[in-house]
């Protein structure tokens, strides 16, 4: 099971954002990880685009410290300069290899237009890290997760993700069948009976793997197989379930990430009541040039791995 | 600008101009300003001086070419306070080109309103990069001309967004 050691946090520095902030905190004081917040400052003349990269690093770390519990934790603060928000942010996530990446997510309104779902998309896409995708104000650890699986490989990154956040709750994998065939022969979403139900059970077994840590510090699992719309049926059972957390497939992939992470991945995104977890590439990842992420006087952080 | 920001056009006058302050270092220049901030405020100066070492322990707020952005958040604070300081003699500030600093703006927000921070400092940022406003600021003969000059800066650099701004390659200004 992989554990949380980075935590990268990626921020527009709006008020908006704050909440994404505070959960990064508080998973860095929770699993004694290191935290880095990045700030990507418009190249083109954006709204700090006057402020020395220094003085942006200093007001990251300022907010961090105003987090209760930030003077506690492990952390840095690191400004680049450029116009496309995804490369930076994989750029850096590619260079300091993050097991976290943290974003918050803007409602569309004519004030964010920096970390909207279709820019959150473009980083997930651009970068193999798993992503954490914050909406709510964290007020208690994870607790209730929804893991939708396709029982294939695919899904195991989203498993992984959630038991890298949780050490107690409960997590519900959710399977959902969408055979073309099964039109009509399910008269209800619970209605599975023409499923074999043994053969499921061991899928769930099989994604699931073997729990690496301490019983006393593991989430309880439970199973869930529906019929229908994978990504109606998600959406759903996330509003109805009252769940805190649901994981989702690599954007990178298909799969039953395809359903929800294609052409519509931000309107899923938008469309789920709680945070997200974008699975990552299960330990995938495509190596970064250094010029990607622009080191050479970029950034006032010189090395992806100082601390200031 | 959005609706609840302040523009510093809105904050800054002759009034918070103080010409040909003599403290002899970082600490004592910090103090003043804390003071000067306090009668502006109704905040206890004690507790934006504080605010103020807090924030330099972060990292100086110099910008480079002897001019300082110190600034900070305040909890119970009503409106924002901006100050500009010019020194009678330039003091280390910690500045990351060893420049000795003798152009202070000091800005505190409400930590209520945490966007109208950063977007003052990029304001008075963006102002500075004129050279010519750089220089007049140095060579202003009364409180009256300083805040003209600030002002007008702000006002020059607002109408032309499109200028190229790289604030960490050598600008002419800072």
């Amino acid at each position: 099971m992989a554990s949380l050691r980075r935590i990268l946090l990626a921020t527009d520095l709006e008020p908006k954002s704050d909440r994404a902030l505070e959960r990064a905190v508080h998973l860095a004081r929770r699993f004694d990880a290191e935290l880095t917040a990045l700030h990507v400052v418009d190249g083109t003349g954006g709204p700090y685009g006057c402020l020395p990269l220094h003085h942006v690093e200093a007001e990251l770390q300022r907010h961090i410290l105003a987090v209760p519990g930030g003077a506690e934790i492990r952390s840095q603060a690191v400004a680049v300069r450029g116009d496309a928000v995804e490369h930076r942010v994989a750029g850096y996530a590619g260079l300091w290899l993050p097991d976290l990446l943290v974003v918050g997510l803007h409602q569309r309104d004519r004030v964010a237009d920096l970390f909207l779902a279709s820019t959150v998309e473009r980083i997930a896409i651009a970068d193999g890290t798993p992503m954490l995708i914050v909406r709510d104000k964290p007020l208690q650890p994870y607790l209730r997760a929804l893991v939708p699986v396709d029982f294939s490989e695919r899904s195991r990154p989203s498993v992984d993700g959630v038991r890298m956040l949780m050490r107690e709750g409960s997590i519900h994998l959710l399977h959902v069948v969408d055979l073309p065939g099964m039109a009509g022969r399910c008269s209800s979403p619970l209605d599975t009976a023409p499923l074999d139900t043994a053969q499921v059970a061991h899928d769930f077994r099989k994604v699931l793997g073997t729990p690496s840590g301490e019983p006393d510090q593991e989430p309880a699992v439970e199973t869930i197989l529906l019929t229908g719309s994978p990504g109606r049926r998600i959406v759903d059972l996330a509003r109805d379930g009252r769940y805190d957390l649901v994981a989702l497939g690599s954007a990178r992939r298909s799969g039953v990430s395809r359903a929800l992470l294609g052409s519509t991945a931000s309107e899923v995104i938008e469309a789920l009541p709680c945070d997200v977890l974008i699975g990552g590439t299960g330990g995938v990842r495509s190596p970064v040039p250094a010029s990607t992420f622009g080191l050479n006087g970029e950034s006032d952080a010189g090395e992806p791995d100082g601390h200031h | 600008m959005p609706e609840n920001q302040m523009a510093i056009t809105e904050l800054f006058s002759a009034a918070e101009v103080i010409l040909d302050a003599a403290p002899a270092t970082k600490p004592a220049l910090l103090d003043r300003l804390a003071a000067e901030a306090a009668t502006r405020s109704g905040r206890p100066a004690p507790e934006i001086l504080d605010a103020l070492l807090a924030r330099e322990k972060i990292g100086s707020t110099a910008l480079g070419k002897g001019v300082a952005l110190p600034h900070t958040e305040l909890a119970e604070l009503a409106v924002p306070v901006v100050l500009f300081a010019r020194l009678q003699r330039a003091i280390d500030f910690d500045a990351r080109d060893d420049e000795p600093v003798d152009l202070v703006f000091l800005a505190l927000w409400p930590a209520s309103n945490r966007k109208g921070l950063l977007a003052a400092m990029a304001e008075i940022c963006g102002a500075l990069r004129d050279p010519q406003s750089v220089r007049r600021l140095r060579g202003a003969k009364t409180p009256a001309d300083a805040a003209q000059i600030v002002l007008q800066a702000v006002a020059r650099d607002g109408e032309d967004p499109d200028i190229v701004k790289d604030p960490d390659d050598a600008p002419p200004g800072l």
